[in-house]
């Protein structure tokens, strides 16, 4: 989830007018390709109580497959789309595209099953 | 004098970011829209929030305008009931009539909802109701906010947002055994009363928001991403929903305002920097 973070981070800058577009873009291509992988993250068993200090996974992760698994879906098509918008360069393009990703995904997601690493 | 109230008198949008469904719709377990019902879990016991949706017998549906200013700049229901101030009213009563007018509009624009409400379940000695009076005369200071005349108008309307609408102070400052905000410590976050969450240093710290721009704040407002590329959650992320219906200017304001604000070294003893 860092390097998720990282290439935003990157993305953000070149939005902002503080990056350069070839990192903008090698961070687009990063999370498209490393979006998928987001659900092997999460095994059975990898939450805050059974991996405390480790991992901030909420047990409603488990209780939920269904509503996860189409919060990962709206993470890969929107990473997907990111990386098209910052391939053709238009910055408020990418900005809308990046409002949509964070609040589909990472908010939607962060929202309901992101608790504490501490286990609270 | 009213400190800068709505222009555009949008219920709808300051419905949004006073963040009245956060509290009054039990999305936790996918409860119909105002109909209440939702726990807030606190160190005072378990609060049910109420209905607030526009049905006449379980809702508010009958309350008149001079019934809903009551209630949210004193805390009294129509029947003459002080509520507890889970119900933020001491932020909502800087807010001006029209705008508390105009999320009454707005409420009542939506479908009603036949849910009853359910009893608090509060620890001794907190479920003494006539304790509330007491807690009014020491915490509640009631009326709409003044201008500061020393301030940008930018800063004025930030203050109002902050302050009155979006009440981002009652989470992310400590409280006092009773309940009561912890002035001197404003912003300086807190463990929230509510469902165990820990609210973060607010202010300019810089282990808070030193860091972070006034761009940085405003954009975070609206698609919930920190400067690191960390994305919000928890109740946060409900808050946002918020602010991001607000406009473009009155993220800025709110962020203008929050940034002008005194640094106070977190209440929090693990919090990090957050704006790297």
């Amino acid at each position: 989830m860092d390097r998720l973070g990282d290439d935003i981070k990157a993305i953000k800058l070149y939005v902002a007018g503080q990056g350069a577009r070839e990192a903008a873009a090698a961070a687009a291509k990063d999370l498209e390709t490393t979006a998928p992988l987001v659900p092997g993250l999460f095994p059975p068993g990898s939450d805050s109580k059974a991996l405390p200090g480790k991992s901030a996974a909420k047990p409603e992760i488990w209780d939920n497959p269904d509503d996860f698994q189409q919060l990962e879906q709206a993470l890969t098509t929107g990473a997907a789309d990111l990386r098209k918008t910052v391939d053709a360069g238009d910055v408020a393009t990418i900005r809308d595209s990046m409002r949509s990703l964070a609040k589909n995904a990472c908010g939607a997601c962060h929202e309901n099953y992101r608790g504490r690493k501490d286990g609270d | 004098m009213i400190a800068t109230a709505t222009p555009a008198r949008d219920g709808a949008v300051l419905f949004a970011a006073a963040g009245c469904a956060n509290c009054h719709t039990d999305r936790p377990h996918h409860g119909a829209p105002l109909a209440g019902g939702r726990a807030l879990v606190t160190v005072f016991g378990t609060f049910f929030t109420p209905n607030i949706s526009p049905d006449p017998d379980f809702g508010i549906g009958r309350w008149s305008d001079g019934d809903f200013i009551r209630a949210l700049r004193r805390g009294i229901s129509p029947a003459g009931r002080d509520y507890y101030p889970s119900f933020p009213y001491p932020a909502f009563t800087e807010m001006s009539d029209d705008d508390i007018l105009a999320i009454k509009r707005y409420i009542f624009s939506v479908p009603a909802q036949r849910q009853p409400d359910r009893e608090h379940e509060l620890r001794f000695p907190y479920r003494i109701r006539a304790g509330i009076k007491v807690w009014k005369i020491l915490y509640l200071r009631e009326g709409t906010l003044d201008a500061d005349p020393d301030e940008s108008k930018e800063w004025n309307r930030g203050a109002y947002l902050v302050r009155a609408v979006v009440h981002c102070g009652e989470c992310h400052t400590p409280r006092d055994w009773l309940g009561g905000i912890e002035t001197a410590r404003r912003f300086a976050g807190a463990n929230a009363a509510v469902d165990g969450m820990k609210a973060p240093d607010i202010t300019p710290d810089p282990r808070a928001l030193g860091r972070w721009s006034v761009d940085d704040l405003a954009s975070y407002l609206d698609d919930g991403l920190t400067p690191s590329g960390d994305s919000a959650g928890g109740a946060m992320a409900e808050v946002i929903r918020g602010t991001s219906a607000l406009s473009a200017g009155d993220r800025r304001a709110i962020a203008v305002y929050m940034k002008a604000q005194t640094p106070i070294p977190p209440t929090l003893s693990h919090e990090v920097a957050k704006g790297d």
